[in-house]
């Protein structure tokens, strides 16, 4: 790739300079929203390879941050329900520490609201920057944050 | 810590949750030839986002136009760069069109590698060095543990490959593990004595019975709070049965079976009430009697000794509970062949009254197993050919799957399945029945119907001469292990 045209190898420096510091934490957001090491992975990958097409976008970081979210809830779209027919079914198979319950506990959320959750007390991310992500409003947000905080009470005070 | 009045989390709570999450993304990895997979550019699709677009989302491949055609080109460009990649797990065995649909996980060996379908993912190999063999699921799915066939040694791996670590001595046999089905937790029971426990997420071993204690068999209790074991006979030393509470509890105690003076006991599974055990007599501990099968025998913990079964091969998946905890199902019959003489009998509990299912005359069967409601068992059906005849691929050809009634009554070959079949497994809904072929693994609606490969590709070919042995060898090379209590979850169409 690198001795490949001048776009290539700006995109290649430009992914390598951001692999550093932003691939692993990816990688853990999209587990969070995924529940999947293997699937959070494929995705920042699609994510950075994404990057190629948009060199000129100004803050990468945050272009591949959005980028990852939603090809998680793309996932989740297309799976959700399956996905959690079988954490409910581990869930009562399983003898589990308090980091498998929540583990368990975020993926039986509906997918907005475990985004919602991981982007505010993961991410660190303000309602406004979550609406803007999300593409919602920020009553909707904050709507959102309190059913899932509500369905995760459980665990979390446990 | 209470939920504020205003219906909000507290700051405790809040910091509770943060931390929640950070030790559970702390989980997650990196692969270690990930910024190489991004640089070539290997991938399939990825998604646009809105958010910055402005646009709605859709997903197009990358590097190629959007399209049927050009996805497929897509998906063949993973295959192909996988193959072609040094540091990428080989793709000797791919899943093939339509693409793997389990929402259960399932692993197999084949071709000296474990192979692992994820939900939704393409075929990968998770171990290739060291002749993976045996791999059998955690009772969450989350771990995978296999034997090293070349060190005898037990290995723990994450289901994507990651995390893949030995543990406990060398020389540990097939089956000479098996998960709780409570917890995370694994007992390894090496040939020269002793039981470790593993608990796969922290990777810390407990020595739980002594290595110099000889030990033949283990069998988890239903809910993981006991593990009962065995030790052989010797000079002037009847085998024993010993009780081990796990995380606390009474001290181990050891119960009296009325085990004949020099036999041997292997553990075959505990009464789902967990008052008390079912189990193989193995007089004399010989391997010609092993390989013919031995007297099954089923014991309360109260008293009275035990009642005979039936004879059984030592094949775990011949054994097996009703999903209520009231039957247990066996494949009997004595001699080495599955070809040969080999039908099922039903049981209570205690083994007071057993029967006989009713089969086709002229004809075996065996791998059976319950649909979740326990009203029905899938079997596999084929000619007898009679004891001392070489079992070959023409017999292998006429494995049929069947589904009856508990009772045998109600029973039809399921149209569209097979030939072939090797160890069905029901979905949880109890709509649609799984099974190995020896290249590949197919799952089928109940009624029958055109059948949903899984992996395809498989060199396990069946060389007409592997059958269940007294290490619970799988028949037919490879054979899939379902990653679910009832086999599978389900499967899209």
């Amino acid at each position: 790739v690198r001795e490949g045209t001048g776009s290539q190898t700006r995109w290649a420096d430009a992914v390598v300079t951001l692999y550093r510091t932003r691939y692993l934490p990816m990688v853990r957001l999209a587990f969070l929203l995924t529940g999947s090491n293997e699937l959070a992975e494929e995705i920042v990958q699609d994510a950075f390879i994404r990057l190629r097409d948009r060199a000129g976008v100004a803050d990468l970081s945050s272009y591949l941050r959005a980028t990852v979210v939603n090809a998680c809830r793309d996932h989740h779209r297309r799976v959700g329900a399956q996905t959690r027919a079988l954490v409910r079914l581990a869930a009562v198979d399983a003898t589990v520490d308090a980091v498998d319950e929540l583990h368990d506990a975020l993926a039986r959320l509906p997918d907005r609201q475990r985004a919602v959750i991981v982007l505010r007390y993961y991410e660190g991310l303000s309602e406004a920057e979550i609406a803007a992500l999300l593409g919602c409003r920020a009553g909707t947000v904050k709507s959102l944050a309190h059913r899932g905080l509500a369905a995760l009470r459980g665990v979390v005070e446990r | 810590m209470r939920w504020r009045r205003s219906g909000g989390p507290g700051p405790e709570t809040e910091t509770r949750l943060r931390a929640g999450l950070e030790a559970l993304a702390g989980r997650a990895v990196a692969s270690p030839d990930s910024l190489e997979r991004i640089l070539a550019g290997d991938s399939e699709t990825a998604p646009v986002p809105a958010s910055v677009t402005g646009r709605a989302r859709r997903r197009v491949p990358v590097g190629v136009g959007a399209g049927g055609a050009a996805a497929a080109v897509a998906v063949a460009a993973v295959v192909l760069s996988l193959a072609l990649s040094p540091s990428a797990p080989r793709t000797r065995v791919v899943s093939s069109a339509p693409p793997v649909r389990a929402l259960t996980p399932v692993a197999w060996v084949a071709g000296g590698d474990l192979h692992v379908a994820m939900p939704g993912r393409p075929a990968r190999t998770v171990a290739a060095a060291g002749q993976p063999q045996n791999p059998e699921w955690s009772v969450d799915r989350r771990w995978l543990a296999y034997l090293n066939g070349d060190r005898h040694q037990v290995h723990v791996v994450r289901p994507d490959g990651t995390d893949d670590h030995a543990f406990g001595p060398e020389g540990v046999s097939r089956g000479g593990y098996a998960w709780s089905p409570g917890a995370n937790e694994l007992a390894i029971v090496p040939r020269t004595g002793g039981i470790d426990l593993v608990s796969a997420p922290s990777s810390s071993v407990i020595p739980a019975v002594d290595p110099t204690v000889p030990v033949e068999s283990v069998a988890w209790s239903r809910d993981g709070g006991r593990l009962a074991y065995t030790t052989p006979a010797a000079p002037g030393r009847p085998a024993r049965v010993v009780l081990l509470p796990i995380g606390g509890g009474p001290p181990p105690r050891s119960v009296d079976l009325a085990i004949p003076p020099g036999s041997d006991v292997l553990l075959a599974g505990w009464w789902p009430d967990g008052g008390g055990l079912i189990y193989w007599i193995d007089p004399g501990g010989s391997a010609g009697a092993l390989a013919n099968g031995l007297p099954l025998m089923s014991a309360s913990f109260s008293g009275g000794g035990g009642r005979l079964l039936g004879v059984t091969l030592v094949f775990h998946p011949w054994v097996s509970w009703s999903p209520d905890g009231t039957r247990l199902l066996l494949v009997a019959g004595a001699g080495p062949s599955p070809a040969a003489g080999k039908s099922l009998v039903v049981c209570d509990v205690a083994g007071t009254a057993c029967h006989p299912v009713p089969q086709p005359a002229g004809s075996v069967t065996v791998d059976a197993a319950w649909s979740p409601d326990g009203s029905e068992v899938a079997v596999v059906r084929a000619s007898d050919v009679g004891p001392g005849r070489h079992v070959g691929a023409a017999w292998v050809s006429e494995r049929r799957l069947w589904v009856e009634a508990a009772d045998g009554s109600s029973a039809y070959p399921v149209p569209g399945a097979g030939p072939g079949v090797t160890l069905p497994a029901w979905s949880a809904d109890g709509r649609s029945i799984g099974y190995s072929l020896a290249s590949r693994f197919e799952v089928i609606p109940v009624s029958g119907g055109r059948p949903t490969v899984i992996a395809s590709g498989l060199d396990g070919a069946n060389d007409g001469t592997a059958g269940p042995d007294a290490d619970g060898r799988q028949p037919w090379g490879a054979a899939a292990v379902w990653g679910g209590r009832a086999g599978f979850d389900s499967y899209g169409g």
